[in-house]
């Protein structure tokens, strides 16, 4: 693989008991791009999420991002190498508020000992501060500032999803995946979602999005992999995937086709 | 700035409150010397110093320990045996506490914890019942069921903490320190990460936190904790026996962590008074005191979701809307 790739994936296949979820799986994707997955449901590309972050081990294949193989490695240890993710179904620390969310992505920035934190000295101080006012740049950033104090759970789910992907990024990922950010989504929020990842793109994040959101896809995408049953069908420009006889065949059947021909 | 002003603020509220109960748990004996209040309160001083550590493990990191009364046990043997059977300074005795408790846990936590849910707890009862037989069985080390007597009162540069009064001071100013210590790490990053991993534990490894290493540290912590505050109770005592260190003993721990609240620093307090108090308040009614004592605690729960701290912030919000705040932690 050439070395301008952030993330590649090399022939990667995860199956669970007898069903081959991923078959066989390869893409990479390149600094500061934004990529989609595509496919219709039980397609694979959570799961495809699910092996880049750790979250399941892949069968066979090769993963590398920033010249690290990440087969064998764990979340946390996926995580602190600058791959971050959301959850499809939003996993967010609900009895926190919202500052506290993502103050937490900012471990890491935290590098205070253990004892300055419990003498709370000037240091502990200095740095509890900073995480605060970065968290909170985050969340002006996605657009909730006027719910800092409040607490997670409460959110609507629109605002869950921003939180989520705010609470991403306090992580400073180089590459984030975002499952299904659109979904549930009104036209309105859609195109902010268009827009702060656009915002994200800006801060040299490289997006993966998996998202049945066409309009979303389209509008951002530099590439589009399409997958079915685990495999790849296609991978191209948003345009070259428009026109794709396979990606129309999986969407919505072969039955087109023989009704057209009739 | 304004995000930072206010986070400060909520962070600060506590602080004050602590002090001044400090201040007055510190005053109390001066000016009430009654004995038989003096020994209750310290006993509610060393199951708080358990119950804090315990805290930290169950109530904000969401890990269930059902050994704390055997961490316990195994700081109240350890210095019991050193003092005794080995003639150790005290001091050394309950160092060797520390230890070996912290071995213990890191034993017993290392397979547990690896996985994500309530293994631990089921771990810990598995450890929980065989040191205490091993407190029955091994007669020539911990004197079996009969226990160890004659245990030393604690000195520091000749000074014995010899009386009711002072023990009181010792324990007191050990427990307010280990609470302090636990609301400075609480509202630290380390608490941060521990209510996260609490919450969703793949949310918190995905944002790149070791959450095996956080909860082994924890339960370490904890349990050493817990081995402090049973070689404080032995040395107060001192004549221990094997049952104040069973399973009863470590869900009494539990109860205690649930009834006060969990995850509140306030928690701790007031479940150690309850369950410690409690029982003794209601002796007036004989026979009928244990049927009253559950009914109490089963009405705590049932009502209030967070325990005593819960029902106190309903007090106070009757009272003050401000008052509430200084409970809100």
């Amino acid at each position: 693989m050439n070395d301008c790739q952030l993330l590649s994936v090399s022939k990667v296949s995860k199956s669970f008991g007898g069903v081959t979820a991923i078959d066989k799986v390869t893409f990479s994707i390149g600094l500061n791009r934004i990529k989609s997955i595509i496919g219709p449901n039980g397609a694979g590309k959570t799961t495809l999420f699910n092996l880049i972050s750790g979250v399941v081990r892949p069968s066979r294949g090769r993963m590398q991002f920033k010249g690290t193989n990440l087969v064998g490695l764990s979340p946390n240890e996926i995580g602190s190498l600058g791959i971050a993710r959301t959850f499809q179904n939003v996993l967010l620390f609900s009895k926190m508020t919202v500052l506290e969310n993502v103050m937490v992505g900012f471990h890491r920035t935290a590098d205070y000992r253990l004892m300055s934190s419990l003498f709370r000295t000037k240091d502990f101080k200095a740095q509890e501060a900073a995480i605060g006012t970065g968290a909170g740049e985050l969340i002006v950033l996605v657009g909730l500032e006027s719910r800092m104090n409040e607490t997670a759970g409460n959110l609507p789910y629109g605002e869950q999803k921003l939180l989520e992907i705010a609470r991403a990024l306090a992580t400073a990922p180089a590459l984030l995946l975002l499952d299904e950010p659109a979904a549930g989504l009104n036209t309105a929020e859609q195109d902010n979602l268009i827009r702060l990842i656009r915002r994200i793109r800006e801060r040299n994040i490289a997006v993966l999005l998996v998202e049945h959101n066409m309009k979303v896809v389209m509008a951002l995408s530099d590439e589009i992999l399409v997958l079915d049953y685990g495999r790849e069908i296609a991978t191209g420009a948003p345009e070259e995937i428009k026109a794709n006889q396979k990606v129309i065949e999986a969407y919505l059947g072969k039955g087109i086709e023989f009704a057209r021909n009739r | 700035m304004q995000i930072q002003h206010r986070l400060d603020n909520r962070r600060n509220n506590q602080y004050p409150v602590f002090w001044a109960f400090t201040a007055a748990v510190m005053l109390w004996p001066l000016l009430y010397p009654s004995r038989y209040h003096l020994n209750m309160m310290i006993f509610v001083g060393i199951s708080l110093i358990v119950v804090t550590g315990l805290n930290l493990l169950f109530g904000y990191a969401g890990q269930i320990s059902l050994a704390h009364a055997t961490f316990f046990g195994i700081g109240a043997y350890s210095s019991a045996v050193s003092c005794t059977k080995l003639a150790w300074n005290p001091w050394i005795g309950m160092a060797v506490g520390i230890l070996v408790a912290a071995f213990l846990a890191l034993i017993v936590g290392l397979p547990s914890l690896k996985l994500t849910g309530y293994y631990l707890a089921m771990a810990t009862l598995g450890f929980g019942v065989i040191v205490e037989i091993l407190f029955i069985q091994l007669v020539p080390l911990t004197g079996g069921p009969d226990g160890i007597g004659g245990i030393p009162s604690l000195s520091i540069f000749g000074f014995r903490f010899n009386s009711d009064f002072r023990f009181y001071y010792l324990v007191w100013v050990i427990a307010a320190l280990f609470c302090l210590i636990v609301m400075n790490l609480v509202n630290s990053k380390v608490g941060r990460n521990m209510r996260a991993l609490h919450e969703s534990e793949l949310a918190a490894k995905v944002l790149g936190i070791d959450t095996f290493r956080y909860k082994l540290k924890i339960f370490i912590f904890s349990a050493v904790y817990a081995a402090i505050g049973g070689s404080l109770f032995a040395h107060y005592i001192s004549h221990i026996t094997p049952e104040s260190f069973g399973i009863m003993h470590s869900i009494s721990f539990v109860a205690m962590t649930i009834i006060g609240g969990m995850g509140k620093i306030w928690g701790p307090f007031l479940g150690a008074c309850i369950i410690t108090i409690l029982p003794e308040a209601l002796m007036a009614f004989e026979a009928f005191h244990v049927i009253i004592y559950g009914g109490i605690i089963v009405l705590i729960l049932m009502f209030f979701e967070e325990g005593m701290v819960g029902l106190i912030n309903v007090i106070l919000g009757k009272v003050s809307i401000r008052g509430k705040k200084w409970y809100l932690q």
